[in-house]
């Protein structure tokens, strides 16, 4: 049961180190988050295979294939979620394949089209030709189950309320046996929706998925049943497909904070289990 | 399927399949079959975290998770149902902060209910069920600041968890709260598990409602769902075997084992 | 044979819209009136037939096989409708929902009690959110934007993050308060978990980098033990607990679609 504070008062140094005050805890965590983003601490990582999938995927897609790009995610997980969103569009432009993004999110879609105008940008790619960006939609099922009948019906309009009909990047795309790949970016559990209504409607279709670190172990079971192609995994997806793609990106730079907040957890618990070992050898 | 799977036959098959067994069971027991279910601690402790707050003067904390009006929500329901009728019959103050209008107005109707029929109506205070927000993290920081302000001697989590899980759980063990924590959501049991007391791993969490109130037709239902795991297990040992012989080549058997592997071959 | 009943609830023009509204309102009232006063009986047989015709709905929908040049099946149609009746409940329900917030924080305010101000801040907040949030969307005033823009980017967006990020703070002192090598299963799951975490980061990384990237060997890199953890072990488990999860799930779906649950959740009579 848990203890109620201030109710057993710590005796000597090894029971103090079982019960460190939390707030202490909290300040070093904040220390080794800070310090590494302005003394930037470069270290050597590894690909995982999960990344080098998503990678190898979209690579596959011939030039000029199209890209189904949705973004459910919002401010909450804009650590994790937006250098994904940025890495997975940087590749798919690099390429030169056409790209539609969306939102399920409010704030998602925002983000996504200001993520998007940028990259856009910087690969000379021109709106209404090269990509477009459907805006909010609400009721996932419903849009899924509708766009794998009829893409252009699903998205009449683009988020600024445009036509979408006749803009060239739309030109050639009906239903979903027309799009090469999509790509869902998500701070929740949507790849199961995607799964069950849109992925095997087209067996060509490759399906990506971006979630945040805490959702990725779960979906290993459908990259292994190969429903999804390739997984990026949080932000250490995130920074590893930003060196499959030749950038450094907010991901790259976030690592040294990651790789200290997690030996500083690791340190935490094995100070905890030498003050409890010394503990019940003493008792015992 | 709608059409995502071009065979939707064989999936059809084992779902009627498991639905047929259950529903057996279901009939089974309600004809005065006597069924064993096994000990869950989590659900056992319920009583023990409440006697708890009776004996603190403390308010007891039921949250249904931030999903909307589901199965999931309505399996949370009864066992908030089951906990409302004892701190009815024990006089303590109740708070349950929902983040979803629909399940909102049934859970003031289920906990309304648990009063009513413990014979303790006037004790219900419509107050101790509030809808807070449907955003993610402002019913985080809402449901955080309820718990600390009011102290609560007691927490209990069941329904559909998200980030918010361990905000819930982590703030509870500050206050020293006694927890008992259960969700369908597999990623959020890691932190339910560090920070709470109890937790109700997976199906235990569609067990809960059988086991508290030991309903003949829940019972039944719940006997009905460990048959359908071994026809699910079955088919896994199964398609491992024809997966070995078809890789082997086996002659005939090589044959009708790819026929079955493909049988259920979704991409 | 559904035709004319998607001809009525198809879009109608501005000129008879009201009536339709009026229509709608009118239909709704008298039929709360008659659910409220048709005895118990008899509302019983109707809440599970209706009951029993939705599930039947979405089941068949589902199951029934679609036409390959229109790819739907002849209920595909009525998906849209269907989900926008949900919708409907939820925004009446929505309504009660802030009822309730008013209820509960107007008391707080109306009788000074302890942290009154909080609830005169939700209160101010959340009226802010709504006039300046539909100024937004249908004004043209600019000032009005630029305030929308301050709550919603500005505010909204980083109160968000903030609380999200205090996940991290809590893993932290959960899990240094959690981890105690107090038993044989206790002490796997820390080494399992230290792998795994040092599998996550470059840092872990580092300490086997000098091991082979090939080769037999290459299985005792870091890296390469995280990854089996999660894709051998973890994914097992988590198969496991998901055939469970879906099979409990559908048995308490035919149990409220069969009306086997009455009882379960009102302990009244319905």
């Amino acid at each position: 049961m848990a203890t109620t504070p201030g109710t057993s008062a710590p005796r000597d140094i090894w029971d103090r180190l079982q019960a460190i005050d939390r707030r202490v805890l909290y300040v070093l965590l904040l220390v080794v988050i800070i310090l590494p983003l302005f003394v930037p601490i470069r270290l050597p990582m590894v690909t995982m295979p999960s990344t080098q999938k998503l990678y190898q995927a979209v690579e596959s897609i011939p030039e000029g294939g199209y890209v189904i790009v949705s973004t459910t995610w919002s401010g909450g997980t804009r650590a994790e979620n937006m250098p994904q969103t940025e890495a997975i569009l940087r590749h798919l432009m690099k390429r030169r394949l056409r790209v539609a993004v969306f939102s399920f999110d409010q704030q998602g879609s925002q983000f996504s089209y200001n993520i998007a105008s940028r990259v856009a940008r910087d690969f000379g790619y021109e709106y209404g030709k090269d990509w477009v960006h459907w805006g909010f939609r609400p009721v996932a099922g419903v849009v899924m189950k509708s766009l794998v009948r009829d893409i252009p019906g699903t998205f009449t309009t683009d988020r600024d309320g445009k036509p979408t009909k006749d803009m060239p990047v739309m030109q050639g795309i009906k239903d979903i046996k027309d799009v090469d790949a999509i790509v869902e970016i998500a701070a929740s559990g949507i790849y199961m929706d995607w799964i069950g209504l849109v992925v095997g409607a087209n067996p060509k279709l490759k399906f990506g998925f971006c979630p945040t670190a805490v959702m990725a172990p779960e979906t290993y079971p459908y990259m292994d049943s190969g429903q999804i192609v390739g997984i990026m995994e949080g932000m250490r997806g995130a920074a590893e497909y930003e060196q499959l793609v030749n950038t450094v990106g907010l991901a790259t730079k976030g690592m040294g904070s990651i790789s200290l907040a997690h030996v500083l957890i690791m340190l935490l618990i094995i100070v905890g289990n030498v003050g409890y070992i010394v503990t019940r050898a003493r008792r015992s | 399927m709608q059409h995502a799977f071009e065979k939707i036959w064989p999936v059809l098959i084992v779902e009627v399949l498991t639905a047929v067994i259950i529903i057996w069971r279901i009939v089974s027991a309600q004809r005065g079959k006597e069924l064993f279910i096994r000990r869950i601690p989590g659900l056992n402790a319920i009583d023990e975290a409440i006697g708890r707050a009776t004996e603190m003067g403390r308010p007891v904390l039921m949250v249904p998770g931030i999903g909307g009006f589901s199965i999931i929500a309505l399996q949370a329901l009864s066992i908030f149902s089951y906990i409302a009728r004892s701190t009815a019959k024990f006089g303590n103050r109740i708070l349950m902060p929902v983040a979803d209008p629909t399940v909102y107005t049934v859970a003031e109707e289920v906990i309304r209910d648990a009063y009513q029929a413990e014979g303790h109506p006037e004790r219900f205070e419509a107050d101790s069920i509030r809808f807070l927000s449907d955003r993610q993290f402002a019913f985080a920081s809402g449901v955080a600041g309820l718990i600390q302000r009011e102290q609560i001697a007691s927490s209990f989590m069941f329904g559909e968890f998200f980030a918010e899980s361990l905000i819930f759980a982590e703030t509870g063990n500050m206050v020293g709260a006694i927890q008992v924590a259960g969700t369908v959501h597999t990623t959020q049991i890691p932190f339910f598990i560090a920070a709470c007391d109890y937790t109700i791993i997976g199906d235990e969490y569609y067990a809960a409602s059988a086991y508290i109130s030991r309903n003949p037709t829940m019972l039944g239902s719940l006997v009905g769902q460990d048959f359908g795991k071994l026809l699910i297990a079955s088919l896994c040992v199964i398609g491992s075997v024809a997966a070995t012989l078809a890789a082997l080549e086996v002659p005939v058997l090589g044959t009708a084992s790819q026929w079955f592997i493909n049988l259920f071959t979704i991409r | 044979m559904f035709e004319p009943i998607a001809r009525f609830f198809s879009a109608k023009p501005p000129e008879v819209l009201p009536y339709y509204v009026a229509g709608a309102v009118l239909f709704s009232i008298l039929m709360i009136f008659v659910l409220i006063n048709l005895p118990s009986r008899a509302r019983k047989p109707l809440i599970a037939l209706v009951t029993f015709l939705a599930g039947l709905f979405y089941a068949t929908e589902f199951f029934f096989p679609i036409d390959r040049a229109t790819n739907k099946n002849f209920l595909t149609d009525y998906l849209v409708p269907a989900s926008k009746l949900g919708s409907l409940l939820g925004g009446m329900t929505l309504t009660l929902g802030i009822l309730s917030l008013l209820r509960v924080h107007g008391r707080n305010i109306a009788r000074l009690r302890a942290g009154w101000y909080n609830s005169v801040a939700l209160l101010v907040a959340m009226v802010s959110m709504v006039t300046f949030g539909l100024m937004d969307k249908y004004g043209a005033n600019d000032g009005a934007k630029k305030v929308f823009n301050v709550l919603f980017e500005g505010m909204l967006i980083n109160m968000d993050a903030t609380m999200f990020s205090l996940i991290a703070f809590y893993i932290v002192s959960a899990s240094y308060r959690a981890f105690r090598i107090r038993s044989i299963e206790a002490t796997i799951l820390m080494v399992t978990a230290f792998l795994v975490m040092l599998g996550q980061v470059p840092v872990g990384n580092a300490l086997t980098d000098w091991l082979p990237q090939d080769g037999t060997f290459a299985s005792l890199r870091v890296e390469n033990i995280k990854q089996w953890i999660l894709s051998q072990v973890n994914a097992a488990a988590l198969r496991a607990i998901a055939f469970g999860l879906g099979v409990g799930g559908l048995a308490i779906s035919l149990r409220i679609w069969l009306s086997l649950e009455r009882g379960a959740y009102f302990e009244k009579e319905i």
